[in-house]
């Protein structure tokens, strides 16, 4: 249950969640916030959050539930220049297979810890 | 080390110009930036992690608010008012006046330093020093009102810990006016003082479509033309009554983002006057019962910028998921876009015109 009285709420999928962020954003009246993932335990939910510059409260979520970790995530960068950071933190963090996201920006490579936002890590 | 006329130049992780550990490798062509690495994980705390597996939620906040010396109030504000949400909490609209306080006071000491910063790499060591001499004041206004200097945890869920006596609101008062005075002095120099323009102007320029396309965020948004401000368009205390104004300039350099910070000090100081003169009388907490339940997304303004918060409760005492997206991790992609092209002298007006927060960051 999400609490957010504005929230419009979008399902997609992983084969058709860059078509719909791109169908969707317009940078004069969108704002990009990030992209957040919650662990499930074997998978994942991937949130891309946007909000709205002249609407008070108002926001955007695409969502896809149950993503298993090895899937291929498409990349948004080519629609939003900026989101390169949160996809190469949710490899590092979460161990996400995204597209063209390297590991290494936010931790150092370590035997010891893979994937710490997972909760069996 | 150098390749036919290049030259590969790093720039941290430690460095003289940086407050804080992130590295960028520099690619120069006759002094001139072709190309930068950027590299911002030397000191990843995983609280996050933390968050949902050491601590209960009542306790949380403590450890959020160490996420940064500079906007703890920020996280403060972003874990209690989702918290709250989940919770179905009604605050006491005298506590939400005091966490105001707290939050735009914290947003004047920031801004003071980030402004004497980039007063100090351009040459104006002397403004660094006499800026830090008057951010103390606000400290001393921090501490009376919170008990701290830094690290207030003034919040608590359901409202705040400490109440405003009417000797605190005419000390605070007293303060502040003094405050302004030394605040508007400063402002005329960034203003009008022909050297440090000639350092600052002109210099990093983002235009409007640049900060719209990379969804800069904060002072560095405002500088450029975009009227953004999550206290605004998030309004998670009540901004709205007592005449709370978006800052903005249209110059999009180093000196439009120091001035856009100035601005801001000036109408915090007086949004801080307006909040102490407004101080509705009643109590400063309600009782909280239950657990959090469900999902809720949360933005604030941090002294950087746009600060979101996502927390997710199933009912038991730890949560399930906390998300916090930095504002300088939001710039940090324009940040490097617009080092290319650029002098490597200015590197450092360039990047302590950022404000950049790597605490926060690499939380």
């Amino acid at each position: 249950m999400i609490i957010n009285p504005q929230i419009n709420f979008y399902e997609v999928t992983l084969d058709n969640v860059k078509e719909k962020i791109k169908e969707f954003y317009d940078r004069e009246k969108h704002h990009y916030v990030t992209i957040n993932a919650v662990d499930n335990g074997g998978n994942v939910t991937i949130d891309w959050i946007f909000s709205d510059y002249n609407k008070k409260h108002v926001l955007y979520v695409f969502r896809i539930d149950g993503v298993e970790y090895d899937k291929l995530i498409p990349s948004i960068i080519d629609i939003i220049p900026s989101s390169w950071i949160a996809e190469w933190e949710l490899t590092d963090l979460f161990g996400l297979n995204i597209e063209n996201a390297p590991k290494g920006l936010f931790l150092k490579h370590n035997p010891n810890v893979y994937a710490p936002l997972r909760k069996d890590s | 080390m150098t390749g036919g006329n290049k030259i590969i130049v790093p720039f941290g992780s430690q460095h003289i110009a940086l407050p804080e550990p992130v590295s960028f490798l520099f690619t120069t062509e006759n002094e001139i930036i072709k190309d930068v690495e950027v590299d911002v994980g030397y000191v990843h705390r995983g609280i996050e992690k933390a968050a949902i597996t050491k601590f209960e939620f009542t306790n949380v906040a403590y450890l959020l608010t160490r996420v940064c010396g500079f906007c703890s109030i920020t996280h403060a504000s972003g874990y209690h008012h989702g918290i709250e949400k989940l919770l179905n909490v009604e605050v006491p609209k005298r506590a939400e006046y005091i966490r105001m306080l707290v939050v735009e006071l914290d947003r004047i000491h920031s801004h003071i330093l980030a402004n004497g910063h980039v007063a100090e790499v351009v040459g104006y060591e002397n403004l660094f020093m006499q800026s830090v001499r008057y951010r103390e004041k606000v400290m001393e206004i921090l501490e009376l009102v919170t008990g701290n200097r830094i690290q207030y945890d003034i919040y608590k869920i359901g409202g705040v810990r400490k109440d405003l006596t009417p000797e605190i609101v005419e000390e605070v008062k007293q303060k502040l006016n003094q405050l302004k005075n030394e605040m508007l002095k400063i402002y005329d120099f960034y203003d009008k003082d022909y050297t440090f323009g000639l350092k600052t102007k002109g210099i990093s320029y983002v235009s409007y479509d640049m900060a719209k396309e990379y969804n800069a965020v904060g002072p560095i948004a405002r500088a450029s033309g975009v009227d953004t401000d999550t206290r605004k368009e998030f309004p998670y205390l009540p901004y709205d009554e007592i005449g709370f104004e978006v800052q903005t300039m249209s110059e999009g350099d180093v000196w439009a983002r120091n001035m856009v910070r100035q601005k801001e000090v000036l109408h915090s100081i007086d949004l801080c006057l307006r909040i102490v003169d407004n101080l509705p009388e009643g109590d400063i907490a309600t009782k909280v019962k239950g657990r959090p339940k469900g999902e809720v997304f949360v933005r604030v303004e941090a002294p950087r910028g746009e600060c979101f918060y996502y927390i997710k409760g199933n009912g038991s005492k730890v949560l399930e998921r906390v998300r916090i997206r930095v504002p300088t991790y939001s710039n940090i992609p324009l940040l490097k876009e617009l080092f290319i092209g650029e002098r490597y002298s200015d590197a450092q007006a360039i990047v302590l015109s950022f404000d950049p927060c790597m605490s926060c960051t690499a939380r």
